[in-house]
């Protein structure tokens, strides 16, 4: 069993947990931009 | 081979706890009716009521029970998991039966299951004017769904059930010793992303979409339950299209992403174990998949010629693809849009829900580490065929730390994976037999069985008994992935034909 974390540790772990998913949203955005480009340029 | 007909005693360990998770429901619905008491909506309020007593009744009577304190064993235990399924959307209908927004009872349990299994299938009438508590009740039961009922039930009363349960309701990855703690971790994660998540879609709903503050909050807690659960009901008919707002669909993004992630993962990321997090095989298969998905719904899209600029190709192509991969369901177009794609488009979007997100997530469909297996079993039996004669393949993978790649592991893999796409073939021919055209069948049972909720149109109020209890039928067996369904017909065939 892990030590008990306090909530404000907990709040910045999980902070951190959401921004790292934000920064896969932003990452699809941008893969997804450039093949739209590339997609609409060859068609 | 002799059946062992279950025992008095059986039943009485079945009783028992689904009592207790009834108690626990019981409670969940006391919040919708607190809800509807202090916004005066008097109607719902005594619908609530009548379920939380009807659900309290249960709990009194499985409490009432004899019951020794003994361990569940694993045909119980899956039994419980498969009746609390049934029992919970069953009982958790009456407030929308009689809220007058559903033609028949079978209505109303079409969207209390599609609502507890997180898929977000609807054939509720005349969304836009639901009272907001009732509202809030079907975004709830995606709630406890995605958080998983009989999990969550688990983190408030200990003892000898844990591990059939957990397993029965489609997790495999205890991510701390104790299932105990393990609920209880998942309840802090999804808490801290409640926290963040309302506050992220409520700031957006303000400032982009111009909603009340009031208002914003409302619609950000129910999509946040909706999307962080991969549910995708929404508070009005036209789901996340109803904002028009980019800002906002890429909110919603996170939270599907965060929804589709396993609790394994976020774990991981959460003790800052980036470096871990793209060694696991399932990171690697569902970006493959998605990656994949994506690029086909992009070229399917450009070639329909419907979004011919670059801004509205890339949010449509990778909203959608997200919201199937992910098992979510939200759209922005309506489902008659979604039908007429066709072709690559509407090949990539369903190949995406049948896919699904990461296993021991809140999302549906095969699941990302089985695909993964799948490719590596193929892969490993391909390598074994070209090697000399004595030869060893070294069979393993990596997930959370290096693991082997049993024989019995690989039969399951297989079992389950073929057992989905039998669904799916089911319940697109039962679409087909209707006389809906084999695209949209195969679109609209795949999106049942995964768990998704995209429509190409067929689930409406007015689609047939049949197709509509086939839909009702794909939502739990592919939210419980078959395990505990096939255990509770096992029991009933003993019951009848045992000795």
């Amino acid at each position: 069993m892990c030590p008990r974390r306090s909530f404000g540790v907990r709040m910045v772990s999980g902070l951190y947990v959401f921004v790292s998913e934000a920064l896969v949203v932003v990452v699809s955005i941008g893969v997804a931009f450039v093949v739209a480009v590339v997609v609409l340029a060859l068609t | 081979m002799i059946l062992r007909r279950p025992s008095a005693h059986d039943a009485r360990l079945i009783a028992f706890f689904l009592g207790r998770v009834s108690y626990v429901v019981a409670v969940a619905g006391a919040l919708p009716a607190a809800w509807a008491a202090i916004a005066g909506e008097w109607s719902p309020f005594a619908s609530f009521t009548l379920m939380v007593g009807v659900f309290c009744i249960l709990g009194a009577l499985g409490s009432s029970v004899r019951h020794e304190h003994e361990r569940l064993g694993w045909s119980q235990g899956m039994v419980v998991v498969a009746l609390t399924w049934l029992l919970v959307p069953a009982i958790g209908s009456i407030p929308l039966l009689l809220s007058g927004h559903f033609g028949d009872p079978l209505d109303a349990f079409f969207d209390a299951m599609s609502g507890l299994t997180t898929t977000g299938l609807s054939v509720i009438q005349d969304l836009d004017h639901l009272a907001p508590s009732l509202n809030f009740w079907r975004h709830l039961l995606h709630f406890l769904g995605g958080q998983g009922i009989v999990l969550a039930a688990l983190s408030l009363f200990a003892g000898g059930a844990g591990m059939t349960l957990f397993y029965g309701e489609g997790r495999d990855e205890r991510i701390f010793p104790s299932v105990t703690s393990t609920a209880r971790f998942i309840w802090a994660v999804s808490i801290v992303h409640l926290i963040f998540g309302v506050a992220l879609l409520t700031g957006v709903g303000v400032i982009a979409v111009g909603l009340e503050p009031l208002r914003a909050v409302f619609h950000g807690l129910m999509i946040f339950m909706a999307g962080f659960d991969t549910g995708g009901f929404s508070p009005q008919s036209t789901s996340v299209g109803y904002y028009h707002s980019a800002a906002f669909e890429a909110a919603t993004a996170v939270l599907m992403v965060a929804g589709a992630m396993s609790f394994g993962l976020h774990f991981a990321l959460w003790r800052g174990r980036r470096a871990e997090v793209f060694r696991n095989l399932e990171t690697r298969t569902i970006l493959a998949t998605f990656g994949v998905t994506l690029v086909l719904t992009i070229v399917g899209m450009a070639t329909l010629g419907i979004y011919s600029d670059v801004f509205g190709l890339t949010r449509q192509s990778l909203f959608h693809t997200l919201s199937a991969h992910s098992g979510t369901g939200f759209s922005t177009v309506p489902s008659s849009e979604i039908a007429a794609w066709g072709g690559l488009a509407f090949g990539g979007i369903a190949v995406a829900m049948a896919l699904g997100g990461m296993a021991s997530s809140t999302a549906g469909g095969v699941k990302a580490l089985r695909i993964g297996l799948t490719v590596k079993l193929l892969r490993d039996q391909v390598r074994q065929v070209l090697l000399p004669e004595r030869g060893i393949v070294r069979r393993g993978y990596y997930q959370s730390g290096r693991r082997r790649l049993t024989p019995e592991l690989a039969q399951a893999v297989m079992a389950v994976s073929l057992l989905f796409v039998a669904m799916y073939l089911i319940g697109a021919g039962v679409g087909i037999a209707y006389g809906f055209s084999l695209q949209s069948a195969l679109f609209e049972s795949v999106s049942a069985g995964a768990n998704v909720g995209l429509s190409a149109g067929i689930t409406d109020p007015s689609m047939p008994t049949l197709l509509q209890t086939t839909y009702i039928a794909e939502m739990w067996l592919g939210r419980l992935e078959f395990v505990a369904v096939f255990a509770l017909i096992g029991f009933v065939v003993s019951a009848v034909r045992g000795k």
